[in-house]
Formats: structure tokens, C-alpha cells, sequence
């Protein structure tokens, strides 16, 4: 059982969880967020992402395409490895304080 | 253009943001623009939408930029705060500046009514100059309106007569020019007391105005064909709905006006009430008409060069300006001044083109010192009330001294601490312009019940709606309050020395001297103004004071003054002596008429007369053979019915036509000096010799405090009079008999038809109802300033005591006694108080200079009123500083040192 706290806030954990099942666009990732009820600014959430970059948590690069015969950029992200360490941590420590939680329970009813 | 917009605001985003947050924010923006595109829901223009996207990277960019001040995320640790939505710093600041009023309401409601105060003054006022002297008239197309005013040389009126309204309208092919005037008309039958305002108005009037009717047509050319011809009349649409219930069958009824049938042939548009500023039509009938609806004035009006009465509106026609239409009229009048040259020589008459708003050029002239007195006052409150917050938010920095000390230790800058303040003082502004704006509404409505005495000419309806020019106003004064106020503490408290800061708060017994001077500082500004406008408003008091209590030589009160013109009405002067006899009679037998008994020329109303007199024995210095003497002509019961008391002699007899006249005191000494002027005679010129039966005292005729001047009265009996005024002394109160007064004269003669009826009290008035709106607002706002500065001076003394609270103990155990404690208190208050009057009465002095054609029997500099003045002050001073000084002598050294 994982007993230390995890390294990464909710917020990071979100995007991390997001990001788990491939990679994506900060566009896609913001609106997967206001879903959730978290509006940032676009400045204030790329500086969020520009903090797990620093954090080696994700990796970022620009992307082009053309939209409407438009040549637009987006910034797309994947997971790296440490940050799929830091998810996973993170998942286990839920997990065992939910499993210690129902055992808790359990005994507690018999 | 667009790649030089977006590198203008990646400049403005901090070097270490650039990359990481504005280039993937800008990136998306471009990504959703190119989106929308393609999205024919939001098929915005092109230029529409390029506008959002570079106001959006704008925005980014100012988003960046307050990222450094709030950390959204902080690395570890902490769970993110999902509050902060928008981490803009001005919205923070301003959640705090609320939270922060929200917690100490007392204090915010006293600086928010305060600042109310002040700034709702000036709301009122501008209000209603927003509502006459800036505000077009409620027609289509106002901007294309001018008022064309006819002067002549040496004769101040804006008013022209008929002929030379047709000669201008002829003249002057560019301009639609038409004429209306204002009177009051009695509606219904005989027995009903109603009266209304009509505007006579010449045919193309609407035309002009360019309005349509509600029900049936408006007023034109058919309606301006000959002179009387024309019973017809439109409504408002006021008194449509008030009297006919917005009935459409209206039209083609009858209605009495003037005791005479006129047909209604229409209703005006909703919201039209003439186009003579406050005073209101309800009422349109032709200019053809005027002999019977407005009964004074010459005989022939429409024909007599000589008579003015009428003003003139136009509208230019496409194409023409207001210089080229002054240019037609100039021609006009050359014309006009050759073919009738005057006694003033050439060029005497003139008529000049304004562009028309709601008040009419002479309205404004005479306003003008007014409005500008007021606006002095006004803005006086406003700079109390700005120095009272200024006082009050130096306190609010000394409380939060030691937390801006603390923040600004671990780092916040001197900027983002004054924008934190100036936040404050908005917020507050806000609210204290939300307020005032409230309080100025108040403030207008009370005014407007603050009605003007009956006036000649129609409804005065004063209305001064808030409309979008007050709300700016308002928010402009509320934003310079907030500047005035709120900047100076601000700024000081950002540009101390923290450390020096936390020093003074901890250690020193005197702590916050320096807030203290500016503190102080803004009670003197606020005594200062607080003592002018206590002695404008005792200077006007005092005058208004005076102009009231002057004895004018007879009992003004209980005094019914009804007006005839028996020429206008056509009636032969063979009968005027029938119908005078006869009204007088029924006004007589009136119960409640203790005298009655006519006059020509009413003492203190407008209007002159002269006659030339030669007088046996009496060479007038210029040599002339005749001397112009002032005059009017009674009837021999006017003397007893004014309460003129005679010197010598009395009235000539009521029956039979005397050939004597009663004459003034000032007239028997400067002609017969020495002598007894009794039984000698004069001779008026071309009309033979009369008696002097009577020597009256004299007393005013003119204006009051005039010089003393020679003055005659001829007997009505003997001159018949056909223009003149019925004066009747009641027992009751006047006000109750105006109306039968009236009645009664017209009783008399169905034909005659009887105006400006009212209490002599309610004519003298008129001229001094602007005085005493002035001394009033004057008066009203010395003593919301006074109040205020009090408050002001409690709160620097009280707070300077609670300061010096230690160095007070200190003194208490080094023997000081508890008196000399307090007198020194209350002598810093004195100081203080003693040098903002100082100030103030200096300034003060200069504006009662400015004030001087407003005093009567004051100087500027009156003793009395400055007297009172620093009473008043001082009385404040006493008041403000007693509390704390008694608080300060009951110091308990072993309390105050263990602190």
C-alpha cells in the first residue's frame, strides 16, 4: 500500500488521466476541463501545461493544419513516461484509500 | 497589419509568458476563428469577426500580464482554487474592495451618502440644464430649428411684431419662419373657474414644427386668413385624454374659451407642449384670433409696427445655414429700417438668428448668472464632500497601515498598491454616483414643487428628466470625486517606507503625523468652503430678509388685483364710465371687499408713465416749459383701498368729474418748498388746470428702495380710463377672493373679459422668486457643508486623541491637569476651524462681490453676516471637538501607558 501523498494536484491529474488514452490538443483538453467545471483562461491553462512540460509530466509540440483554407497551429500534448508513473501513483493511492475505506465499512457492519 | 497587431501584444505579455502561455492561447483563438468560417450559424461579416480576434488576443495578452500577480497553480501541494474563474486582478480587487465596504457598513454608508450629497447637487442642477439649455426641442429634426429675434436699439426684448414677422417671413425665402406667443385663456362657461394656456400660433407653426396629429388635422394656411375669422383650436394631447378620454369624437366639438364658441379640429402629438421652454401649452389657436384670447396690448395688433409681443421660430430650409438666413434678415431689416426710420436713428432694428433650443435667447441671458451661482454652490458642496472622504480614507490607510506595510515587505509593488486603492475609491465613486444620482432625482422633484408664483404667461411645468446627458454627468463628477479623494491618501500610503512604517506604528508615541496633516489639511479646505457658502447664503438671506420686510408706504397683504382692457374688447368709451361704475359695484358688494377702486398703473408692477405738467411759479432747470412728472390714474377710493394716508388734504370727490389731482409728498417739497402745496394748481398739458386737493406720504411706485420721486394721481372719473386694473382690499385672505373678484368684473359686462387676476403678494413675488430659489439652495447647502464639516473635524480630533493617547498619559502622570488636557484639545480644533475660516471668508468676500447685484440693503462685506458666519463655525468647532476632548482629559495614565 502506497502510504505518500500524491505528487500532482487534481487539476494535473485530470489532464494526465485525459491524456492517458492518447495524445490531444490544448483545445480538446480545455474543453474536457470546463466539462468538469474548471474554466481557465487559454494564457492560464497553457501556463498550467507549460508548468507539467517543466515538470517533464507531458511533452508538447505544435501541430499544423488547414481549417476552412486556413493554415492554423494547435498545441498538441502527449503523456511521457514520468508522468504516466506520477498517474499511475497517483491512481494507486485512490484506490488503496478506497479499499482501506471498504474494509473499514465492512467491519464496522459486521 | 494583423501579424503587426499580434507581435503589438506578445510585447505586452512578460518575456517567460510569451511562449508557454500567449503563443498556444493565440494559436487556439486563430484555430476557433478559422472554425467559425465555416460554421454558417455564426456567419458574422468578415470585418466583425477579424475585430473579435483581435480583441480576443488583446484580451490574451492582458490575461498573461496578470498572471504574474495571481499564481492559478501552484506546483504542488495545494488543491487548485476553481473559484478563481477569471484571475484578473481588477475583478479580484474589486471582489475585495466590495467585501471590504460590505463589512463596515456604517462607514460605507456614511461615505456613500456623503458623497451622494455632493454629487446630487450638482445632478440637480445639471439636470435641469440639461433639460432647457441643452436639450433640443422634442419635433423631428430639432437641429434644423432657429429662433429669430427681433431687437430694437435700447430695448432689451427678444419680441417682434406682426408686420415685421410677415416682412422677415417674406424676406427671407430660407427659412420657414412662423410666431407663437402664450396665453392664458378662461375655458368653459361663464361660472367655471378653469383657465388654460393656449399658444397663438401663425399658420405654418406646425409646419415648421413638422408634427402630425394624434386626431383630426393641425393648424395652417386656412387658418391664417383674416383676422378673427378663425374659432378654431387644437388640444393637447394632455388634456384630451384628461378631459375627452382620448375620444375620437372630439373633433368637431365646441369649447369656450374666452366666453366665445371654438370649434376643436384636432390633437396634438403626444409629448408637444409648445415651444416656450417651461411654460407649457395645452392649447393652439391661429394668431387670427388673438383680439379676443389674449385681451391686452394695443388695439389694432396685427397691424401696429410699434408693438411686440410675439416670437419668432424657423426652420431652414434644405441647403441654407444659419449665417446665410442672418444674411437674408439683415437685408430685411435694412429695408424695414429705411422704409420706417425711428427716433433712434438708422439701424435701429436688428434681428438676429440662433439656433433654437428649448429655452428662448432672453430665457437664457437672464439665467445665465443664476445657473452659474448655482454651479458655484454646487461644486463648493462637491469639494466638502471630496475633502471630508479625503479625511476619511486617510483614517482607512492608518487602520490598514501595518498590513500594506507587511504586503509591501514581501513584495507588492508601489503600482499594484495604489491600483488596489484606486479600486476602492471607484467602487466607492460608483456607489456615491448611484447615490446621487437618487438624491439629485429627490432634489429635482422638490425643486420643480418649488413652483413659480403665477406667472403671466401660461403653465410653468418644470420637468428635468435624467437622461443620458445627467447619467454622464454624473458619472464624470462621481470619477473626478473619486480622483479628488481617494488619489492623495493612496498615493502616500504607497509611497512610504515600509520598514519606516512598521517603526512609527510600533514604536513612537505620535504615530501617523503625517496622515494627520493631510487629514488636517482637508478640514480646513472643508471649513473654508463651508464658510463662503455660509456667507453667500447669509448675504442672500439677509437681502431676501430686507426686499420682504421694506415698507413699500402701504399693506401689501389682503390686496386682489384684476386686470381690463375695454379698448381691446371694442367696447365704446362712452360706456366706460357705465361699465367701471358697474364692475366696481359688484365688486364692492362682494362679501369679504373691504374697499375697491381702480388704478392705471399699480404700484410695483412693471410699467411707466409720464406726463408733461407746467407748474405756475416752477422753471425747470433745462429751461423747458413743462416737467415731466410720474403718474397714474385712480379712482378717488384707491387711496383708502391701498392704505395711502395723507399728509394734507384728502381724495377728491367719488361723483362728478373734479378737476384736481392728489400729488406725493416728495412732489410738494421739491415744488412748492416751504410752502403750503394745498389748494395750488398745475396744469397737465393740453387737458387744462387742476387743484392739488391731497398730499399723500409717499411711498413706493417703481421698485422697491427706489429714490424718492415726484409722483401724481389724476382722478379716474375725470380721465376715463380705458386700460386699467381693479384693486380690492379684503378681510379675508386674498387668495380666496381672486376669483370673485373676478367674477364680479366680469359680471359687469359680458363682453369684457378680465386677466391677470391674483393677489397682489402673488405679483410681487415674481420678480423675487429667483432670489429666494437662490437663497434657499444657498442656505441648504451652507448647512449640509456645515454639518458635513463637522463630522470631518470630529473625526481628525477624535482620532488624533485616540493617537495620542500614551503622550496623553505621559502628561496626566507628569501632573498636567485634566482641563488644560481638554483646552488643549479643543484648541487644536480651534485652529484648525480658525484657519479654514480665515480662507474661506477671503474667498468668500470675492464671491459676494460677484454676488452684488443680488443684495439689496447688504454689502459684500457686511459685519453682521461674517459675524455670524464665524459664530456658526465656531459653534462647530466646539461641538466637534468636545467629545474626544473630554475623552482625552479622562485619560487614565496607568491604562494609557500600559497600552
Amino acid at each position: 500500500v502506497s502510504k505518500r501523498l500524491p505528487e500532482i494536484t487534481h487539476l494535473q491529474f485530470l489532464i494526465l488521466d485525459a491524456l492517458a488514452g492518447g495524445d490531444q490538443a490544448g483545445r480538446e483538453l480545455r474543453e474536457r476541463m470546463t466539462a468538469h467545471g474548471v474554466r481557465n483562461s487559454a494564457p492560464a491553462f497553457y501556463q498550467m501545461m507549460g508548468r507539467l512540460e517543466d515538470a517533464r509530466l507531458v511533452e508538447g509540440r505544435y501541430d499544423q493544419k488547414v481549417l476552412a483554407g486556413q493554415t492554423v497551429k494547435e498545441r498538441r500534448y502527449q503523456i511521457t513516461r514520468t508522468g504516466s508513473r506520477a498517474l499511475a501513483a497517483t491512481r494507486s493511492f485512490y484506490r488503496d484509500r478506497l479499499a482501506a475505506a471498504r474494509i473499514v465499512r465492512k467491519l464496522s457492519h459486521a | 497589419m494583423r501579424d503587426r497587431w499580434f507581435r503589438f501584444c506578445r510585447h505586452l505579455v512578460p518575456e517567460p509568458l510569451r511562449a508557454t502561455a500567449f503563443d498556444p492561447a493565440v494559436a487556439d483563438l486563430e484555430y476557433a476563428h478559422a472554425a467559425q468560417s465555416i460554421l454558417p450559424a455564426r456567419a458574422h461579416t468578415r470585418a466583425v469577426r477579424h475585430m473579435r480576434l483581435a480583441l480576443a488576443v488583446l484580451a490574451a495578452a492582458v490575461e498573461c500580464r496578470q498572471l504574474r500577480f495571481v499564481p492559478i497553480e501552484p506546483q504542488t501541494g495545494l488543491a487548485p482554487r476553481h473559484g478563481d474563474s477569471m484571475p484578473m486582478t481588477f475583478m479580484l480587487d474589486l471582489r475585495h474592495a466590495a467585501r471590504r465596504l460590505v463589512r463596515q457598513p456604517l462607514f460605507t454608508i456614511v461615505a456613500v451618502t456623503t458623497l451622494g450629497l455632493g454629487i446630487g447637487a450638482n445632478v440637480a442642477v445639471f439636470s435641469f440644464v440639461s433639460a432647457y439649455l441643452l436639450a433640443p426641442l422634442p419635433v423631428p429634426a430639432p437641429r434644423e430649428l432657429v429662433r429669430v429675434h427681433g431687437k430694437e436699439r435700447g430695448n432689451d426684448f427678444d419680441i417682434m411684431s406682426y408686420p415685421d414677422y410677415a416682412d422677415a417671413r417674406d424676406g427671407a425665402p430660407g427659412i420657414d419662419l412662423a410666431v407663437h406667443v402664450i396665453t392664458r385663456v378662461a375655458v368653459g362657461a361663464n361660472d367655471s373657474n378653469e383657465t388654460r394656456a393656449v399658444e397663438l400660433v401663425s399658420g405654418n407653426y406646425f409646419r415648421v414644427m413638422r408634427l402630425n396629429p394624434v386626431a383630426g388635422r393641425l393648424l395652417d394656411a386656412r387658418d391664417d386668413v383674416a383676422e378673427g375669422a378663425h374659432p378654431v383650436v387644437i388640444i393637447g394631447e394632455a388634456l384630451w385624454r384628461a378631459r375627452y378620454q382620448a375620444s375620437p369624437t372630439v373633433i368637431g366639438q365646441s369649447i369656450r374659451l374666452n366666453a366665445a364658441p371654438y370649434e376643436i379640429v384636432g390633437v396634438a402629438p403626444e409629448g408637444f407642449r409648445g415651444t416656450q421652454g417651461p411654460a407649457v401649452a395645452d392649447m393652439w389657436a391661429p394668431i387670427m384670433m388673438q383680439q379676443q384670447l389674449r385681451p391686452r396690448g394695443p388695439t389694432n395688433t396685427l397691424k401696429n409696427r410699434g408693438w411686440g409681443w410675439l416670437q419668432a421660430i424657423g426652420r431652414l430650409r434644405h441647403g441654407t445655414s444659419v449665417d446665410q438666413a442672418q444674411t437674408a434678415l439683415d437685408r430685411v431689416t435694412a429695408d424695414l429700417n429705411q422704409r420706417f426710420p425711428s427716433k433712434s436713428g438708422p439701424g435701429h432694428l436688428a434681428f438676429t438668428v440662433t439656433p433654437a433650443t428649448t429655452l428662448d435667447d432672453a430665457d437664457l441671458r437672464a439665467l445665465e448668472p443664476f445657473v452659474a451661482l448655482t454651479f458655484a454652490f454646487t461644486s463648493l458642496l462637491l469639494v466638502v464632500t471630496c475633502a471630508n472622504l479625503a479625511g476619511v480614507m486617510q483614517a482607512r490607510v492608518l487602520a490598514r497601515q501595518r498590513e500594506l506595510a507587511i504586503r509591501q515587505s514581501l513584495g507588492a509593488g508601489r503600482g499594484r498598491l495604489v491600483s488596489e486603492w484606486l479600486v476602492d475609491c471607484l467602487l466607492l465613486a460608483c456607489a456615491g454616483g448611484l447615490a446621487g444620482v437618487l438624491i439629485g432625482r429627490a432634489t429635482t422633484l422638490l425643486l420643480i414643487r418649488f413652483k413659480p408664483p403665477a406667472q403671466l404667461v401660461g403653465n410653468i411645468e418644470l420637468g428635468a428628466p435624467i437622461d443620458w446627458r445627467v447619467v454622464g454627468f454624473a458619472a464624470a463628477v462621481s470619477l473626478l470625486a473619486a480622483v479628488l479623494f481617494g488619489l492623495a491618501p493612496g498615493l502616500r500610503a504607497a509611497a512610504r517606507q515600509p520598514l519606516s512604517l512598521l517603526k512609527e506604528e510600533v514604536g513612537t508615541t505620535t504615530g501617523g503625523r503625517r496622515g494627520g496633516r493631510l487629514r488636517r489639511a482637508a478640514v480646513v479646505v472643508q471649513v473654508a468652503a463651508s464658510a463662503v457658502l455660509l456667507l453667500a447664503s447669509g448675504l442672500l438671506a439677509a437681502s431676501l430678509r430686507n426686499l420682504q420686510a421694506f415698507d413699500p408706504g402701504f399693506r401689501t397683504d389682503h390686496l386682489v388685483m384684476v386686470s381690463v382692457n375695454l379698448q381691446r374688447q371694442r367696447i365704446p368709451a362712452a360706456e366706460a364710465t357705465a361699465f367701471r361704475v358697474s364692475a366696481l359695484a359688484h365688486v364692492r358688494a362682494l362679501p369679504g371687499v373691504s374697499a375697491a377702486d381702480v388704478v392705471t398703473y399699480p404700484p410695483l408692477v412693471p410699467g411707466v408713465d409720464k406726463l408733461g405738467f407746467r407748474i405756475p411759479g416752477y422753471t425747470p432747470p433745462d429751461g423747458s416749459n413743462t416737467v415731466p412728472i410720474d403718474d397714474t390714474v385712480v379712482g378717488a377710493g384707491y387711496f383708502n383701498a391701498l392704505g395711502l394716508t395723507f399728509v394734507a388734504g384728502g381724495p377728491w370727490p367719488a361723483s362728478g368729474a373734479t378737476p384736481a389731482v392728489v400729488i406725493n409728498e416728495t412732489m410738494a417739497k421739491r415744488f412748492w418748498p416751504d410752502q403750503d402745496a394745498l389748494g395750488r394748481t398745475v396744469e397737465l398739458v393740453g387737458k387744462g388746470m387742476l387743484t392739488v386737493v391731497g398730499i399723500v406720504h409717499d411711498s413706493a411706485y417703481y421698485t422697491i428702495g427706489e429714490q424718492p420721486l415726484p409722483y401724481v394721481y389724476l382722478p379716474a372719473e375725470m380721465a376715463q380710463p380705458m386700460d386699467y386694473t381693479v384693486l380690492a382690499r379684503t378681510t379675508r385672505p386674498a387668495d380666496e377672493l381672486v376669483l370673485p373678484v373676478s367674477r364680479a368684473v366680469a359680471e359687469a359686462d359680458p363682453r369684457v373679459v378680465p386677466y391677470d387676476a391674483m393677489t397682489f403678494e402673488e405679483s410681487r413675488q415674481i420678480p423675487l422668486y429667483p432670489r429666494r430659489l437662490l437663497t434657499s439652495a444657498a442656505s441648504t447647502f451652507g448647512i449640509v457643508a456645515l454639518l458635513l464639516t463637522g463630522v470631518g473635524l470630529y473625526g481628525v480630533v477624535s482620532t488624533s486623541v485616540g493617537q495620542r493617547t500614551r503622550e496623553i498619559g505621559v502628561r496626566v502622570a507628569l501632573g498636567a491637569r485634566s482641563s488644560q488636557i481638554q483646552s488643549r484639545v479643543l484648541r487644536e480644533s480651534a485652529a484648525l476651524v480658525a484657519l479654514g475660516a480665515l480662507v474661506g471668508l477671503a474667498g468668500g468676500y470675492e464671491l459676494a462681490t460677484a454676488l452684488r447685484q443680488w443684495l439689496f440693503g447688504v454689502a459684500p462685506f457686511d459685519l453682521r453676516v461674517y459675524a455670524g458666519v464665524v459664530v456658526a463655525l465656531g459653534v462647530i468647532a466646539i461641538l466637534a471637538a468636545w467629545v474626544p476632548a473630554r475623552r482625552a482629559a479622562h485619560v487614565d495614565p496607568v491604562v494609557a501607558l500600559r497600552t
